[in-house]
């Protein structure tokens, strides 16, 4: 009997691995061996046009000892990390409670909010976006044709304002984690809500007391997938911005990237990626352990 | 079980080719590749055939001319033909390192020989000197000048590339700003900086906003000035060739300039993106400095007449210089150098080939060429031309090709420039630290 099922298992897992050849081959080629090859990059020094040399640790000192922008790029990427990210959450859930009511052509709305999104990390946005807040951009036009007189200012080129046009374009892509807390929010009980307004709950109350808590697990879904996101920014800050004015907007993607391909240095960037990598995960965890004094599951089953 | 073992065997597979794809081993050793030529042989002359990857940047503009001339050669030899690939400027230089990684180099590339991006190529060994060629008499220079083929070499003294033309630095003035204010043109070119100074003031309050566009960005400007007084932005060994003096006159004059508003502040010139954006186009300034290569352009995007005048300052007939705007080279690993080398002297050599390029890569670099496109040019290309002329009396050699880990060395001076406009730091400081950390960059890639 329980070979019979052991035998038709693995019959049934021969599909299942059959049907999941084609991500396994992938998985394998584009992620599992570029892995192992960054990690052994990361010990070399490889300007990927000769064969690497093995330094050992060489690169990881020169990280923490030499350079300065590493510290310079980590610091804009965790200010970035740090404002825009819960900004854009912030921004997302109000947007969806906004979506979530009971109005005409909501579908449209959704879709006209989402879309932003969609084409968010594409580089015509960030194009785009570089028209908009340029000196003789729509953003000083507008602020031109209110107060009369344009602003002198390129807004991405000084360096007091650059990263925070970035800030305000991460805001602005609200959309993937709006659906998500949509699909939350759709999934609360309307019950719950009649029964608070029984009660005499206000709106406030209504919000901090249901909403939220019944939310938590979709906002640490999305909290964890825009920390990973939001550290892997590069786009914006090359085409935009090209990391300047004075390295404000220098990310640490985008100074990984010099590293490799405009100095080939891919050793050294292999082991800033490393790095990243090791941020990411601390994080990451720290979010999950955090996460049981926060996050409240319905159903304990 | 079988199925479990034939998935291994696709598995393993997968692993060898994803393998033998990571490990883009390019021995830096001249050695063919093992591709076959593709000899098609059907001409019965030894006509070297075969596909011929072509791989250049540039606009629009200049892909649709290319591919005429491609079509126009395949025509002419049957059993050539061509894969080409193109972009515009940004990534190019990535784009190429990569195939160079991947071992998949193009058999004739675009290039600069003597730009920092570009010698890292020649460093490793990957473009092929083309003396032999130039003796063989496969690439005929015969029609070159000897200074413009002398852009072409590497620091070992051989040749890496055949100019597609020839571009001076130019200083573009509007006419009609310097007639509001009286002031008289200088034919020749400012006699100093000062004198350039003086003008401005003027010129800024016909124009309403600036006397000029930012005259002193760091990669056009720079290497002129210090050809002004006998100095060179690179330099083997200690990685910049200018003393404190020099840079710091060269940050006086730009931030005093700025200052007073005789030329934008740092964001705005850094909002400039292309030529054709400038202030002077907008009417917002009277004077720019760019590359002859630009001025049909800007001439047409200003759509008002504007002037070319030599570059200004002392010694100017010392510091302009003639410079090839970019190469054509060839890899070393092509399997078909000999079509690649015939392609590029027919791609520069070529009347007909030059009458559809029309001077797009800069002007043709033998006067045959020239004097054959003089009646199609339009007024700007022949206003070019005569400047041009002009130049090639009135310059110096070319500077010495850039050291090894000069990108990194431009990185940082670029750094360096936007804490001083952007008051972070002092010219002082400034310098100190760039001769600090040019001469480690140079130390680190000799290693």
């Amino acid at each position: 009997m329980k070979q019979k099922i052991g035998k038709a298992g693995g019959l049934e897992n021969g599909a299942g691995y059959l049907f999941i050849l084609p991500w396994i081959i992938g998985f394998i080629a584009f992620t599992a061996i570029p892995f192992v090859a960054l990690f052994y990059f990361s010990f070399t020094n490889y300007d990927l046009l000769s064969t690497p040399k093995w330094i050992g640790l060489d690169n990881f000192i020169r990280m923490f000892t030499t350079d300065e922008k590493f510290f310079t790029s980590l610091k804009v990427t965790f200010f970035y990390v740090l404002t825009a990210i819960p900004l854009r959450l912030i921004f997302a859930l109000f947007i969806a409670m906004l979506l979530n009511m009971k109005i005409k052509f909501v579908g449209v709305y959704r879709t006209a909010f989402y879309v932003p999104s969609i084409i968010g990390g594409s580089v015509a946005v960030a194009v785009m976006w570089g028209q908009l807040f340029g000196l003789n951009g729509a953003v000083n036009g507008i602020i031109g044709a209110v107060t009369g007189t344009p602003p002198n200012v390129s807004w991405i080129a000084n360096p007091d304002t650059a990263l925070w046009t970035l800030i305000l374009m991460a805001v602005w892509q609200f959309g993937s984690p709006m659906i998500i807390f949509l699909a939350g929010l759709k999934n609360i009980p309307e019950s719950y809500y009649e029964a608070a307004v029984v009660d005499g709950a206000n709106a406030f109350h209504r919000f901090v007391k249901i909403t939220l808590p019944l939310l938590t697990p979709v906002i640490l879904f999305n909290l964890v997938m825009q920390i990973i996101g939001g550290f892997m920014t590069f786009t914006q800050g090359l085409i935009i911005t090209a990391g300047g004015p004075l390295d404000r907007t220098l990310f640490y993607q985008l100074y990984v990237y010099r590293q490799g391909f405009e100095f080939l240095d891919m050793g050294y960037a292999a082991a800033l990626s490393c790095f990243l990598l090791l941020i990411v995960a601390v994080l990451t965890a720290l979010v999950f352990k955090s996460s049981s004094s926060w996050v409240h599951y319905e159903s304990k089953g | 079980m079988k199925r479990r073992l034939s998935m291994m065997m696709i598995l393993a597979m997968a692993c060898i080719l994803a393998v033998a794809g990571c490990s883009g081993n390019n021995s830096a050793e001249p050695s063919e590749t093992s591709k076959p030529t593709q000899e098609t042989g059907s001409t019965g002359t030894p006509e070297a055939g075969g596909n011929l990857r072509v791989i250049w940047w540039g606009n629009q503009d200049r892909h649709n001319l290319t591919s005429e001339v491609l079509d126009l050669y395949s025509k002419a030899n049957p059993g050539v033909t061509f894969t080409p690939e193109y972009q515009g400027f940004d990534g190019y230089y990535q784009k190429l390192t990569l195939l160079a990684a991947s071992n998949n180099m193009p058999d004739v590339f675009q290039f600069y020989v003597g730009a920092s991006d570009a010698n890292q190529f020649i460093d490793k060994g990957l473009v092929e000197p083309l003396d032999a060629y130039i003796e063989s008499g496969l690439i005929d220079v015969s029609e070159i000048g000897e200074s413009t083929l002398s852009g072409g070499k590497g620091s070992d003294g051989k040749i890496y590339g055949i100019p597609l033309g020839v571009n001076a630095r130019v200083m573009i003035i509007d006419p009609a700003a310097y007639e509001k204010v009286g002031l008289t043109i200088p034919e020749k070119g400012y006699e100093s900086w000062e004198a350039l100074y003086e003008d401005l003031k003027k010129l800024k309050d016909v124009t309403g906003a600036y006397g000029a566009d930012d005259l002193f960005n760091i990669a056009f400007t720079l290497p002129y000035y210090a050809r002004q007084f006998d100095q060179t932005v690179n330099a083997e060994g200690t990685g910049i060739g200018f003393d404190e003096k020099l840079y710091t006159d060269f940050f006086t004059y730009r931030q005093e300039w700025a200052k007073e508003g005789l030329i934008p502040k740092m964001d705005a010139s850094m909002s400039v993106k292309n030529p054709e954006e400038s202030f002077l186009v907008k009417g917002q300034s009277a004077v720019m400095v760019g590359y002859t290569s630009q001025y049909p352009g800007v001439v047409k995007a200003a759509g008002r007449p504007l002037k070319m005048i030599l570059m200004p300052g002392p010694n100017s007939e010392k510091a302009m210089d003639v410079r090839p705007g970019q190469h054509f080279s060839i890899s070393v690993s092509s399997p078909n150098k000999e079509a690649a080398a015939k392609f590029i002297s027919y791609f520069v050599n070529d009347i007909e080939a030059n009458k559809l390029l029309n001077a797009n890569r800069g002007m043709p670099i033998t006067s045959k060429v020239r004097e054959s496109l003089m009646d199609q040019f339009d007024p700007e290309m022949k206003e070019v031309a005569d400047y041009l002329d002009i130049v090639s009396e009135h310059s110096g050699p070319l500077d010495a090709p850039a050291p090894a880990g000069a990108t990194e060395i431009d990185t940082l001076m670029v750094d360096l420039e936007q804490q001083i406009m952007y008051d972070q730091t002092s010219i002082h400081d400034a310098y100190e630290k760039l001769k600090k950390d040019a001469a480690n960059i140079v130390a680190k890639h000799k290693q």
